[in-house]
């Protein structure tokens, strides 16, 4: 449990982004059967979650100490890159009053942020440890 | 091991010890630093308020839902229209202490090209304009042609780009200023383009609009008045001379602002002092109790030569890296959790929030660790003086 304290905030937090980004913090729903420019973004944070969450369990389960470390690095890139879906490669709606603004995308850039840096810190310390045992 | 890595080694030593003061230092500084970025903004929001409307008196068509309306617009920028007879703008010309006056038309956007939201469009005099020009950002050349617009900060829409409204391809060749008001998510345009706008919703069928031209009809009337003059005065001669008409004083739409926000600065100021009060009281009340938890600890080390200040000095070293560290965190926490924020709290509260820039928040969260920092300091130098003071011989022996 105490070995595995960082994967397992790592797939908590992988979860939460999952889950939250078409629950509690999706983006604006369809109006008049037409989805908007955001619902997209909110598509792609799943699947890259969805994506993450399933390493962060392999990083869990996993016993080998490399393929751990290595896990939460891509866990970590994973993350980076999700911070930059909102907005920056996938546009949102014109106003910046609407939910996907307002909710949607502050939200999935701070959890990929706490993701991101668990992540970046599992990795650095898998990686040292794996370096000393050789 | 090095003397000066002993204050890093003790606080190592007891994880669950330093765990708890440093969680009591990260609430001390996010409520003080949480609870003032929040008022500030407000209060920037508010003051961004008055500045951008600019005026002295709105002039708007009678009826209570109007000024209703118009709030929405200023503060949630919920679209809305009203008109009244465009001959009303040369009565008011007339009427002396007036310096400035520019008529606005409102219009309300079926579709936007990339969403399906309604968006206030406001067709602006740009040459008896007052209001909307001082807040261009990225200024244009020239005079706005047809099918050129403005748009506010809050829309994604960059100069340059354009964007479809009744199936009318816009220009938008300026951006305005962030306000933190309802503004920030309103277009304008000419009364020209204002006028295409309304033919091209009458092909698409919506042909109301057509009745109520820009040629016939205004909105609202903003008013500059002569420096000297009485506004009051000059509001209650509108209203009486002008029929179908209200005057509203912009103060007095910023009053009921002010107070709804007075309120709940009030609360959370109430807060943010109570809480990091609360804290600091534990604080020191943590650093007591572990100063009688040291005694035998600090004895040997003044057995085996501590100074009295090297003491107090080990002392205050660990609460300032304790302290340090909740500070920084605690600060860090909290502008994660509030400022990206900022448009949810406007909407929930339905008041104008502007956020502080980037330096005064730094320069606020960097106060705050310094308070958390001195807190810290104050708790742990009663610690250290008591500590430093043991009768050494008496702890050893007895072993309290």
């Amino acid at each position: 449990m105490k070995k595995n304290i960082l994967g397992i905030a790592e797939l908590l937090t992988a979860l939460l982004l999952t889950i939250g980004s078409f629950t509690i913090f999706k983006a604006c729903g369809a109006h008049e059967g037409k989805y908007m420019a955001c619902h997209w973004a909110q598509n792609a944070v799943t699947l890259i979650g969805t994506v993450i969450t399933l390493l962060a369990l392999l990083r869990i389960l996993l016993k080998n100490k490399g393929i751990k470390a290595g896990l939460a690095s891509g866990v970590f890139l994973l993350a980076v890159s999700v911070i930059f879906i909102p907005d920056s490669v996938i546009s949102l709606c014109m106003m910046d009053t609407m939910r996907c603004h307002t909710i949607f995308k502050p939200t999935v850039i701070v959890t990929a942020c706490v993701l991101a840096a668990v992540s970046g810190i599992d990795s650095a310390v898998g990686i040292t440890k794996a370096g000393k045992d050789k | 091991m090095k003397l000066r890595d002993l204050p890093a080694a003790d606080l190592c030593r007891k994880p669950i010890r330093t765990a708890v003061l440093t969680v009591i230092a990260v609430v001390l500084s996010a409520a003080a630093f949480g609870g003032q970025l929040i008022v500030i903004s407000l209060q920037r929001g508010l003051d961004s308020l008055e500045q951008r409307l600019g005026a002295d008196i709105i002039v708007l068509p009678e009826g209570a839902e109007n000024k209703v309306d118009l709030k929405n617009i200023l503060l949630q920028g919920t679209p809305g229209y009203f008109y009244m007879d465009k001959s009303i703008t040369d009565r008011l010309a007339e009427i002396d202490g007036i310096e400035k006056l520019s008529a606005q038309y409102f219009l309300v956007s079926a579709n936007a090209e990339c969403c399906t939201v309604q968006v206030q469009i406001i067709g602006f005099d740009e040459d008896s304009d007052f209001t909307v020009k001082p807040w261009l950002k990225e200024a244009y050349d020239g005079r706005l042609n047809t099918n050129e617009i403005i748009v506010g900060a809050g829309l994604s829409t960059r100069v340059g780009h354009t964007l479809k409204l009744y199936g009318v391809e816009c220009k938008a060749v300026g951006k305005l200023e962030k306000t933190g008001t309802g503004l920030d998510t309103a277009i304008y345009a000419s009364d020209e383009t204002v006028r295409g706008l309304i033919k091209a919703s009458a092909k698409q069928g919506i042909a109301v609009l057509s009745k109520q031209s820009p040629e016939d009809v205004v909105s609202s009337v903003y008013i500059k008045a002569k420096d000297g003059a009485d506004i009051d005065m000059l509001a209650a001669k509108i209203n009486t001379e002008i029929d179908g008409t209200q005057a509203v004083r912009t103060r007095s739409v910023m009053t009921e602002t002010a107070d709804r926000l007075n309120v709940i600065s009030k609360s959370i100021t109430t807060l943010t002092v109570a809480v990091p009060v609360l804290a600091a009281v534990i604080m020191f009340a943590a650093f007591y109790l572990i100063s009688n938890e040291r005694k035998r600890e600090f004895a040997v080390l003044r057995t085996i030569g501590f100074s009295r200040s090297g003491l107090s000095r080990l002392v205050l070293t660990e609460a300032l890296i304790t302290a340090g560290a909740g500070g920084i965190a605690g600060v860090i926490l909290t502008a994660a959790a509030v400022l990206p924020f900022v448009g949810v709290i406007e909407q929930k509260t339905a008041l104008p929030v502007l956020a502080p820039k980037v330096s005064e928040t730094a320069a606020y969260g960097a106060a705050v660790v310094v308070i958390v920092l001195l807190t810290g300091s104050l708790s742990a130098a009663l610690s250290a003086y008591k500590l430093s003071h043991i009768d050494t011989g008496k702890i050893l022996r007895e072993g309290c």
